[in-house]
Formats: structure tokens, sequence, C-alpha cells
């Protein structure tokens, strides 16, 4: 009797274990084996979302106060609130190789990246430059046309599956290019990024190189 | 009996969740994704952000703080941008080397200098890693972003700067709005609402819904969206009006606006061609023949 009881206890607490991860997930975050909270929780509402994406400070009392009609109100110090969830970022390999750039030859290479993410507006991957493909002072134009073409001089990427916001066409890098996104939450979404670039009879042929710095972070 | 298979099945369930878990491996995981602050001007804070090297291997992160923006025409988050309030927010770690697995706090110290006014500055909280030298070198960054508001009073004001249709005639649906706000008040706002269509005789024919998706107008910013009215059924004919409904921020405000345009569809145009060509032709056929 006593170990049936002790069995049931058992068996209560391990189904406790494996449900109540998965509850919290869903509204807060999903970072594994460790744990995330807020020092200060104050009282959140996700209906209206007006400071700070899916919380608003209108029904956090004593933290607004003032005339709400006339356009203004106030906000009051110690207000503090958060979404907690996690991202979780990975790419294949950080350095890819185009070779030698030459005449009639299509250059490409591809890494992958791999993202998670529970926040509930998605995540977004942008990519920011620190000047454009160079060799020295000679420089590869980023392409204009869609499609990076044998003999003209250009460079871009275009995405592969997963995230990618550029599928069909063949986009400049510029700062702030959006490469990946969601709108809600992701699991392990692999995104492959290739890179392109042609030069024209006129380009020094040789090995450009440039650095790319990519951010990942939540929708706003 | 029975409880000892169901006990021994939750018990292979609960170590098969380990399992799938521990084969997830990520590079790099930073919690939260997002957070408030109000703070008084003159007063310290503490934002933090969690981190876990994901990999297999001991890696080094660097912290930073950071400024965003949102692009007008599609929302998307831009890095980089100027903000004096990043040298408010300093990590306390600017450097930091993790073994597999392992995950640390780390907390950006917040001073806001005394006598600022009330504002609302848009940062992100950064962990990076530096890019390897490479022909293609891709540094990583994972940004938590910080809603950070300087308290006192705040004000609300967004401006309708266009509502127009792409055309004055339309021949064939579909029917396209555009619709440009800016934000003139001190805090982000989000613009909600509909357009709504109504027919020569104010019926109302369609609803088109406006930012559905939530998207946000940062102070200073501003904010487009093209809006479209994919089929419009024949009866509509004639002169519509385009009425935009838009409510945003704590004290809700409005804004209203009214765009007139013509709906004439193509085919009810040859259709009458035809006919008033066929009643010409007909009638000169039959004085002709007299």
């Amino acid at each position: 009797m006593i170990l049936e009881k002790i069995h049931q206890f058992i068996l209560f607490f391990v189904v406790l274990s494996l449900v109540l991860p998965f509850s919290v997930s869903q509204g807060a975050m999903s970072g594994g084996a460790y744990s995330i909270y807020a020092d200060t929780f104050s009282a959140t509402d996700d209906s209206a979302s007006s400071t700070g994406g899916t919380y608003t400070l209108r029904s956090n009392s004593g933290e607004t106060s003032g005339d709400l009609s006339g356009g203004t109100y106030t906000l009051k110090g110690g207000f503090q609130a958060m979404e907690q969830a996690s991202l979780s970022l990975s790419f294949n390999t950080t350095t890819a190789s185009l070779g030698t750039l030459s005449l009639l030859e299509l250059a490409s290479s591809t890494v992958s990246s791999t993202i998670s993410t529970d926040s509930s507006t998605g995540y977004s991957l942008t990519f920011d430059e620190d000047g454009n493909l160079r060799n020295g002072g000679a420089t590869i134009d980023d392409v204009l046309d869609g499609s990076v073409t044998v003999g003209s001089e250009e460079y871009g990427l275009q995405t592969i599956g997963g995230g990618g916001t550029s599928p069909l066409a063949n986009v400049a890098i510029v700062n702030g290019l959006e490469v990946a996104s969601s709108l809600g939450p992701v699991s392990g979404e692999e995104t492959g990024i290739q890179f392109l670039a042609t030069i024209s009879g006129t380009t020094l042929a040789g090995s450009y190189s440039h650095v790319i710095t990519a951010t990942l972070s939540a929708n706003p | 009996m029975k409880i000892y298979k169901i006990h021994f099945f939750v018990f292979c369930l609960f170590a098969l969740s380990f399992f799938v878990t521990a084969q997830n491996v990520k590079a790099l995981t930073l919690s939260p994704v997002r957070e408030t602050l109000v703070v008084d001007a003159g007063k310290d804070q503490i934002a933090f952000v969690y981190i876990k090297n994901d990999s297999e291997v001991e890696q080094s992160f660097l912290f930073e703080t950071d400024a965003f923006g949102l692009d007008p025409d599609t929302g998307h988050i831009q890095f980089g941008k100027s903000d004096e309030a990043k040298s408010w927010v300093v990590p306390n770690y600017p450097v930091l080397t993790l073994k597999p697995g392992e995950t640390r706090r780390v907390n950006f110290m917040i001073h806001i200098p005394v006598g600022t006014p009330p504002s609302s500055h848009y940062l992100a909280l950064v962990a990076k890693q530096n890019p390897v030298k490479g022909q293609l070198s891709i540094g990583e960054r994972v940004a938590s972003l910080l809603f950070l508001h300087v308290s006192g009073t705040v004000h609300e004001s967004i401006s309708l700067q266009d509502f127009s249709s792409e055309k004055n005639w339309y021949f064939r649906d579909p029917l396209k709005m555009y619709v440009q706000l800016k934000n003139q008040g001190t805090i982000h706002a989000i613009p909600q609402g509909r357009i709504d269509i109504l027919n020569w005789w104010g019926k109302k024919v369609a609803e088109i819904p406006v930012n559905l998706t939530n998207r946000k107008i940062l102070p200073n910013g501003k904010w487009k969206e093209i809006e479209e009215l994919k089929e419009i059924h024949f009866w509509n004919i004639g002169k519509l009006h385009a009425r935009l409904f838009l409510k945003y921020g704590v004290t809700e405000q409005d804004i209203v606006a009214e765009k007139s345009f013509y709906f004439v569809p193509w085919y009810l145009v040859l259709f009458g061609l035809i006919f008033v060509f066929g009643v010409t032709f007909g009638i000169r056929f039959f004085k002709e023949k007299k």
C-alpha cells in the first residue's frame, strides 16, 4: 500500500516535470537547461502593446498618471517588464570563400544559419557590411538588376529555404539587409545564404574580401 | 503491476526529453529577447541578459550596447543608429569566456544623467563574436531589445502625411491605398484600424484591416503601408469612398481621413461601347433601309 502511494507520488512528480516546461515555454522562454527570471514584474497586459512590444503601462497600476485623453500621460520610474523568451543563433561556418574571381565564371559560396526562438513576435536576422567586396582599392559593384550575371561586375546574395527573405532574386548586401525572418516562434529554422560574385572584362581578377556582421533579434 | 508499467513508460519519456534537448546544439543563446524599463533621471538601474554557450567548444563573447530604428517601408529593424543613451548603458563584462553549455548572467549598468528630459530610447543589449579572418568573414551578434524610457510626461502624436489612392479611376481591381504616418510624439506607438470602402449610396462594401502585424512607429519615425483590396464586385460601379480609421497609443488617439475615386470595370465599359455602337449601327441600318 505504502509502496503504491510512493509510486503514485513519483509518477505525479515525473508527469509534472514533463508538462511544466512546455507550459512555461509557451508564454515565456525555451532556454534549455537554465532558468531566466525578471527581477521585478509589474502588472502587465498583452492586449495593448503600447510601450514594449507585448506589454503596456496602461494596466500597470501606479506607473501611469495624468490626462490620458489629451495625448499625454506620465511614466513613473521603476517600471520593469520583459519577454522571457530566448534567441539562438548558429552558423555552420563563419568564413566563406569565393576563390579567385575570374572572367566568365560565377563564383559562389553558401553558409547556413540555424535559428530558434520562442519570441511571440518572431525573429529578424540582418546583415551589415564594412564596405564593398574589395581587393585593395578595387571593388565589386553591388547587384542591382536582381541577378548576378557572368560577364558583368556584380556581387550579392540569395537565400535558400528556411526563413530566407530573398529566395527568388539576388540582392545587394547593404547595411540593415534583412536576410531571414519569421513572424512567430521557430525551432531550428535553417536558412541557406548563397553569396555570388562575377567580374567584367575591366575588373581586376583576384581574391576579394569583406566583413559581414549578422545580427539576430526579436522583431520589435 | 500496471502502475509499474506506466511508471516505466513515463520515465522513458522523461529521459527522451533530455536526450532530444541535448541533441539540439546551438552556438549562442540569449535571453530575454525584449525588456522595458522606466528610469528616473539621475537614477541607476540594471538590465541584464543571460547568455549560454551552446557549442561544443569554449567560446569568448563580447558585449556592447547598440541602438535601433525601424525601416519606414518594411518595419524591419535596423541597428547602428545613433543615440546618446548608448553611453548610459554599460556591460559589466566587456568580454566573457564560456565553457560548452555554460550560462552566465551579464548585467548592463544603466545611469541616466541628471536633468535628462523625459524621452524614449530604443536600444539593444548585444552579445557578439568577432569575425574570423577570411574572404567573406561573418561576425555574429545576438541582441536583446531594451525599450528605455526616462520617466516624466509622455506625448503621443502621430500625423497623417498621406492617404491616397493609386489611381483616380480604376478599370479593374485590385484597389490600392497608400497610408503614410509620422510619429511626432516622444514615445513609440502602434497605429491600428481599418479602411472602409463605401459605394456611391454610402453602403459599406469592403473593409481592409490596417497593420495586422503590429508594426510600430518610433519617435521621429515614418511608417508607410500599401493597403490592397484584391476584389470588388462590378455592381459597385461608380464613385467609391475610402474612409481611414486608425487608433494609436495609450491615450487612444484617432486618425480619420477620406479619399474618393471611381471604379468602372473595363468589361462594363466594353459592353457599353458595343451596345452604343450596336444601337447606332442598327438605327442607321434601318434608316438606310427605309
